[in-house]
């Protein structure tokens, strides 16, 4: 608790303030006995964007190229050893169905379907020997977004809010951008504050909805925008009066301040949504040339492209005004038809279109913060829940695999052109077993950046001490 | 006194140094103190600040007293928390990681020269923790973790004194404190304590709040309303000496009570109406709402504590009715998250009961021993083996005798058709899974043969294969030869070879197969195998001579062969089955009993292998149950499609009766064991299902099977365990006074903090068990103190001195909880609609609106509600014992634009206009409703103001009357919700 303070101290800003008038409410707070150091070190990164592709992306047909398949495809597949499989078994070898070629002045081969990605290659740093715990859906995304493979624990967007609190005073220091058609496996609990404070939560933004945050805007029709401005006034009247009776309680004072806060976000909230201001090229470039049109009702390119575009600019807009932590998801849960990355049947037509989607508004957002600098100081992380196997399912889909997988993670004094780890040559398990990267080890990174030693930023919940990485994580050096 | 020090800012710290700084003079505890030394030191203090000579003199003069010696330097209060805070890591009870055998939480003499008692310079631990050489320095550098200077010369006095160690303060018995006589008036034995406390730092408590206000306070403490304007009047008129006692006795007596305090208890419970844990959407429980409504229930019927627990966790081991309601309480262990992994479900188990009951934290013994606090892994699994012996059963009892009608019988009609398919298709295919499975005994043997590892099955993956091998079916043939004694007369060969080096294994095949052969003697014996008085042989004749044929080469050959074997007499026994029931139709060849034809039947030899197919209690003869768990994936998904029918029907049908989530205990239970690092696959030692070693007298006693769990539910409130009395009346203490005396009120162990009055605590915790566990009684003692009555007013000497308010000297302000705050809403809106108590629950989100109080809300443990999760209401998670309180923005959102807080605020409006014929008398009216309180003149005027301005944007364009009224009644919705939102509101002094 201690160390929030001194963070927010730290931070220095108006929702800091806010949380810390809470924090410091002297009947609720005791005091502990050691200060924690302001910052741990100096911090390379103030923000970080999360893009989160739900129900599992294959690393084999998106980044991590295996020409072996190429030579082995359709011959019957031998692990080498039992493979615990997800749904019904293990088929041939199966290459992927997209070309690859190489970008950059590395060469790094990237698939077709994520081609607009090549301008940004030589920024990006991939691991490719990623290793989860489970290939179960609900578990395996609560790993990647909470550190930890049950409910009940802080979302990492949530760790750094509560450890950083907020740089502007009129958004929230953590915003959710979900798939539009709905959530991903467990909805909200993925962003939760869990433990932490409630003001460490992610708060959910369908940009494309009438009311795009809960509560922003008033629904009954006795409110008038005159009305309203005379009924906060004739509250702030009574709080005003009621704190001046009932001096030392730094609560009072801080519900007061929130109406402001909210008053502000009321303003600040829409202007930061409304894009309509954009030039014609950044929207093109986002894949929002073509806003209204009718679109198939079949899984395609161009809308996957219009939607996560436009999370894509909202979350520079967003982060331009200060919110600290962004998570964008793709895709939803994992239902049919497939609306989402987990390709058990038919990995050409659903990761066809929601990688060339996905992959025009990322790269729009990478060479946008590039453009005004701000990548300098932003951390995007490109993660999933686990990879997909080499082989196929009997079919052209491909299973769950769990044993290794990639993210990437580009900006933010992380080292681009550079890849970290290894997978095997099929793309099944690490290169190197004894040596595979962490979810722990990218959290601890992305902290580390942030000037955080993920070791030191804990809080005790039933006699434990908590943290992000729970008993693991290593920064890893090479990139930073 | 050292605990005052504590949390004293600077100057009494000076006068500690003044006292240390005499410290080769002073007496050790336990020497004789001569009046030359107390003047001596009484000297050489007021040296140093004469100002606080009195209290230190009246603390440490009373040192001849042993009241005052044992408080002045407490190890439980003073030294143990700064041990556990930055030794006990390596230093403590958890034997693995301790490092260098050194122990310090205890006395132990592992390292003589750690702690040399009487001699802190002479001390290692005082070198270690003041070394400035990274090497040396303890804790070591990467703990980033260093003891104060003020923590340093706690220790230091602590050992000069003489290092005593004793038990933690929690498990150490509740002693009823003698209670103190402070010279100031007190009413009440607790207002003893708390004013004596204060006194000895020149404080006082705060002055009494007007009655207005208390009666709010009372309000909404006992029942979560405001109070109505009638009830704050006639309390304001009464002037009898016990207006208040009946205030207190009027407001336990109302229903309204248990819905506000069952709600602080469905908080430890972690209740939820859904299961918890689904990856998409949410399943939820039909009946939770019955647990719910039997807390509710137990709480108005005032029902002791005591049984409160034992019911709770052992409702159905008590003797009572089939239909007692009380047997819902059991949803205290059943409305938890439904996990995957039934270990996740234990766990969740043993941590309600603990941290919940007894403010300890024992599923930190999950996986290695407690860093802190005496649990040993081993207690951890005593009390796993306690739970993982019951189940929940298929068919929950029915409560009471629902009401017959068209609807319940509807009901009953459509679960026996329901429940009918149900088992038809599980029956049948239990029947097709044990089938298949016996024809694969071949696989499974070559499975162990290899040497595959033991798979988790606590969470299984469902396969879409027939011929693949079920973990499950694995580790019970595992299992089974494990037990097997190598005498066996068919796996006898199996067991002898296990383990013979791959070179040697066809001699020594072949060598043991001659022997057996031997010892069988004349295979003529047995070859009269339609006999049916055949006796069978020592080793079974077609097991010898398939190994002999097949001459393996390997345990995996050897498993082939065993295989193939298996297959062949049992697809024998099936044809023989089919055969011998064709002679029992008119047109069938009837044969004799020993006809040479039944000999597929009647021999001994093939019953010697079927009986491991068959018997009980071999691998493949298993309940229906766990035979439905290997079912392919498709098959399990429809019948599962069957089950949730009749969950479906539970959970909508309109005549569905209440039914109590109850658990069944094993009478005859599995083995249980450690299971090292928490791994399911690593089994230790096996364990007794006991209570924990630290608060039994000597050696645990295993509770009763089939009744482990009244075993622990009497363990939990026996007298002997100080805790669970203690952890109550801090929770009753904590849910008036928003603090507990105990600030971690879920860890009362040595992580925790301290009692901030540990005299109080115990007094409290005895006079709760001498009336008889009874809640409303402990409301009454509290709610009748001065200190319970004193105002929240700010005092800046006070918090000066007590900048925690650790003594109480002000009554803590309160905010309302979510739901509090909502029925408030209701309540003074009109709306509120108290006419049924509990049922299943209703939709938050429902336009309109069910205004019912909020507990009876649905709770999603699945997808948390906005609300919830804004104002911070309880996740259901797990065990909530103490809510946050934040403050943000969203919560303002909601107050400013939620359409629930605007129309609360327009119903009141509208009331407000009618209550009164003028503005000045509607302010007043709304006034007293929300506030409590007659508005004083300048709050008169502001809002008649407010409410009649005509000159801004709505009026000037407002032509006609009828719009000039709407613009009216709107602005006094505004002003009614600039009250609901306003912090007197949501504020409680």
């Amino acid at each position: 608790m201690q160390s929030r303070r001194e963070f927010i101290r730290q931070a220095g800003t108006h929702f800091g303030a806010l949380a810390m008038a809470a924090m410091l409410q002297s009947d609720v707070q005791s005091a502990s006995g050691h200060a924690v150091q302001v910052l741990h070190h100096p911090p390379k990164a103030k923000r970080v964007v999360q893009l989160f592709m739900a129900g599992a992306a294959s690393h084999i047909d998106l980044w991590d190229h295996k020409p072996l398949l190429e030579k082995f495809h359709g011959q019957p597949s031998d692990f080498g050893e039992p493979v615990e499989t997800f749904q019904n078994g293990l088929g041939p070898w199966m290459k992927s169905p997209f070309k690859f070629a190489s970008y950059g002045k590395t060469g790094k081969q990237l698939s077709e379907v994520v081609a607009p990605l090549g301008e940004c290659v030589d920024d990006i740093a991939f691991v490719h020997n990623m290793v989860g715990k489970t290939g179960v859906h609900s578990q395996a995304t609560y790993l990647q977004a909470t550190g930890f493979q049950l409910p009940g624990f802080p979302g990492v967007g949530a760790w750094v809010s509560y450890g950083l609190g907020s740089i502007n005073d009129n958004l929230p220091t953590f915003v959710v951008l979900p798939d539009h058609r709905g959530f991903a496996s467990n909805g909200p609990k993925n962003w939760g504050s869990a433990f932490l404070p409630a003001s460490a939560q992610g708060t959910t933004i369908f940009p494309q909805r009438e009311n795009p945050i809960d509560d922003l805007t008033a629904r009954a029709d006795f409110i008038t925008a005159a009305g309203d401005r005379d009924g906060l006034a004739v509250l702030e009247r009574m709080n005003r009066l009621h704190l001046q009776q009932h001096p030392g309680d730094s609560r009072l004072e801080a519900r007061i301040r929130s109406y402001e806060l909210a008053a502000a976000m009321q303003l600040s909230a829409p202007e930061a949504l409304d894009i309509s201001g954009e030039t014609a090229e950044t929207m093109k470039m986002y894949g929002l040339d073509r806003m209204g049109a009718i679109y198939p009702d079949k899984i395609n390119p161009a809308e996957e492209a219009e939607y996560f575009g436009r999370k894509c600019l909202i979350a520079r807009r967003l982060l331009e005004r200060g919110v600290r932590f962004i998570q964008i998801w793709s895709g939803n849960d994992n239902g049919f038809p497939r609306r989402n990355w987990d390709s058990h049947e038919d990995i050409e037509r659903d990761h066809g279109p929601l990688a060339r989607g996905m992959a025009v508004g990322t790269a729009a957002l990478l060479k946008d913060l590039k453009r005004t600098g701000m990548l300098d100081d932003t951390i995007v992380l490109w993660t999933t829940e686990f990879g997909r196997m080499p082989s196929t399912q009997g079919s052209r889909g491909r299973d769950h695999n769990p044993f290794v997988f990639t993210n990437w993670m580009c900006g933010g004094g992380i080292r681009g052109g550079v890849t970290h780890g290894e997978s095997d040559p099929w793309g099944y398990k690490p290169l190197d077993r004894s040596r595979s990267t962490q979810v722990y080890d990218i959290h601890a990174t992305i902290l580390h950046q942030l000037g955080i030693d993920h070791k030191r930023l804990t809080v005790r919940h039933d006699g434990i001490d908590r943290r992000l990485t729970d008993v693991h994580g290593h920064v890893i050096n090479e990139l930073v | 006194m050292l605990r005052h020090f504590k949390d004293d800012p600077c100057p009494d710290f000076v006068r500690w140094r003044g006292l240390q700084w005499k410290a080769s003079s002073l007496p050790r505890i336990g020497a004789v103190i001569q009046p030359a030394d107390i003047r001596e030191m009484k000297t050489t203090r007021s040296l140093y600040v004469s100002s606080l000579c009195v209290s230190f003199v009246v603390c440490f003069a009373g040192q001849m007293d042993l009241r005052c010696s044992a408080a002045d330097m407490s190890f439980s209060q003073d030294v143990r928390p700064i041990l556990a805070e930055y030794c006990l890591h390596c230093h403590g009870p958890d034997e693995q990681v301790r490092e260098a055998g050194l122990r310090l939480d205890i006395a132990d003499t592992g390292v003589p020269s750690a702690i040399v008692a009487g001699h802190p310079d002479a001390s290692e631990i005082i070198a270690r923790l003041t070394s400035t050489d990274p090497d040396e320095r303890m804790p070591p550098p990467e703990m980033d973790k260093r003891p104060s200077s003020d923590e340093i010369e706690v220790l230091r006095r602590w050992i000069a004194e003489g290092a005593a160690f004793e038990s933690h303060w929690a498990y150490q018995p509740i002693r009823k404190p003698n209670v103190p006589s402070p010279s100031e008036p007190a009413s009440t034995d607790i207002d003893r304590f708390i004013i004596s406390a204060l006194s000895e730092k020149g404080l006082t408590l705060s002055p009494t709040l007007n009655r207005r206000q208390l009666i709010r306070r009372a309000s909404f403490d006992l029942i979560g309303l405001p109070p109505t304007p009638e009830g704050v009047d006639a309390f304001v008129e009464d002037s009898s000496p016990d207006a208040f006692a009946k205030v207190i006795d009027r407001l336990l007596e109302s229903p309204r009570y248990g819905e506000r305090w069952g709600r602080h208890w469905l908080d430890i419970a972690r209740y939820a109406d859904t299961h918890g844990g689904t990856a998409i959407g949410y399943v939820r429980f039909p009946f939770s709402y019955t647990y719910r409504d039997y807390v509710i229930r137990a709480f108005n019927d005032n029902l002791s504590y005591d049984q409160f627990v034992i019911q709770q966790l052992a409702a159905d081991q008590l003797d009572l009715d089939d239909n007692d309601p009380a047997l819902a309480a059991s949803g205290f262990l059943t409305v938890g998250m439904q996990f995957r992994s039934i270990h996740d479900l234990i766990d969740d188990q043993i941590d309600v009961v603990t941290r919940g009951l007894m403010g300890m934290t024992v599923a930190c013994a999950r996986c290695h021993d407690h860093k802190f606090d005496a649990i040993p892994t081993s207690d951890y699994y005593s009390l796993y083996a306690t739970f993982a012996s019951s189940q929940q059963p298929d068919d929950l009892p029915v409560l009471g005798d629902p009401k017959p009608t068209a609807e319940l019988e509807q009901y009953q009609k459509q679960l026996q058709d329901r429940q009918t398919v149900q088992r038809d298709m599980a029956r049948d295919q239990a029947e097709v899974m044990r089938s298949r499975l016996r024809n694969q005994v071949g696989l499974f043997l070559s499975e162990l043969a290899k040497g595959t590892p033991e798979q988790d099955v606590s969470a299984e993956i469902l396969s879409y294969r027939t011929d693949d091998v079920r973990p499950l079916a694995l580790n019970r043939w595992r299992e089974y030869l494990r037990q097997l004694h190598d005498d066996d007369p068919v796996f006898g060969p199996w067991l002898k070879l296990d383990e013979v080096p791959a070179d040697q294994f066809a001699d020594q095949c072949e060598r043991l197969i001659q022997t057996m052969k031997t010892d069988n003697g004349d295979p003529k014996k047995f070859a009269e195998t339609h006999q049916l008085s055949l006796e069978g042989p020592k080793w079974n004749p077609r097991v010898l001579e398939t190994i002999e044929t097949s001459k393996p080469k390997s345990q995996i050959e050897l498993a082939q062969a065993y295989g193939k074997l298996f297959a062949e007499v049992n697809q024998g026994w099936l044809r023989g089955l089919l055969e011998s029931s064709r002679e029992a139709v008119p047109g069938g060849e009837i044969l004799t009993d020993e006809d040479p034809r039944h000999a597929e039947v009647n021999s001994t030899i093939n019953q010697q292998i079927r009986r491991h197919l068959y018997e009980p209690g071999t691998p493949i003869a298993m309940p229906d149950e766990i035979a439905v768990k290997m079912l392919n994936r498709t098959v399990a998904d429809t019948l599962s499609g069957k089950r949730n029918t009749i969950h479906d029907l539970h959970l909508n049908s309109p005549g569905s009766p209440p039914r109590g989530m109850v658990l069944r205990e094993s009478k005859y239970p599995p083995t249980f064991h450690v299971l090292q690092r928490g791994n399911p696959l690593s089994r230790g030692e096996t364990v007794t299902a006991h209570f924990l070693t630290a608060l039994s007298d000597d050696t645990a006693r295993p509770f009763d099977d089939g009744k482990r769990r009244l075993g622990l539910a009497l363990a939990v409130v026996s007298p002997e365990n100080p805790l669970t009395a203690r952890v109550a009346v801090n929770w009753i203490w904590r849910n008036h006074f928003g603090l507990g005396l105990v600030r971690t009120p879920d860890d009362l162990g040595t992580r925790g903090t301290p009692p901030t009055h540990p005299e109080l605590l115990d007094h409290l915790a005895s006079e709760f068990v001498a009336d008889g566990w009874s809640i409303k009684q402990m409301h009454r003692r509290i709610m009748l103190s001065d200190v319970y009555q004193q105002s929240a007013i700010e005092n800046g000497l006070a918090r000066q001195a007590d900048p925690n308010n650790e003594l109480l000297w002000r009554m803590p302000r309160k905010r309302l909880e979510l739901e509090a705050m909502r029925d408030a809403m209701l309540a003074v809106s009109g709306e509120l609609d108290t006419t049924v108590i509990g049922g299943r629950p209703f939709d938050f989100e429902s336009a309109p609106i069910v205004p019912r109080r909020s507990v009876y809300g649905f709770i999603n443990r699945d997808i948390i509600s906005n609300i919830a999760s804004t104002f911070d209401g309880a996740d259901p998670t797990s065990c909530t014992v103490e809510r946050p309180t934040t403050i943000v923005p969203q919560q303002t959102l909601y107050a400013l634009n939620s359409g629930f807080i605007q129309d609360r605020a327009a119903s009141v409006a509208a009331l407000a206009t009618n209550a009164a014929a003028d503005d000045a008398g509607r302010v007043r009216w709304l006034y007293d409703r929300l506030f409590s309180r007659p508005p004083d003149q300048d709050e008169v005027r502001s809002a008649v103001e407010f409410v009649s301005r005509t000159n801004d944007d709505e009026t000037s364009d407002a032509e006609t009357q009828e719009e000039l009224t709407e613009t009216t009644a709107n602005r006094w919705a505004q002003l009614a919700h600039a009250m609901l939102a306003s912090n007197e509101f949501v504020f409680v002094d």
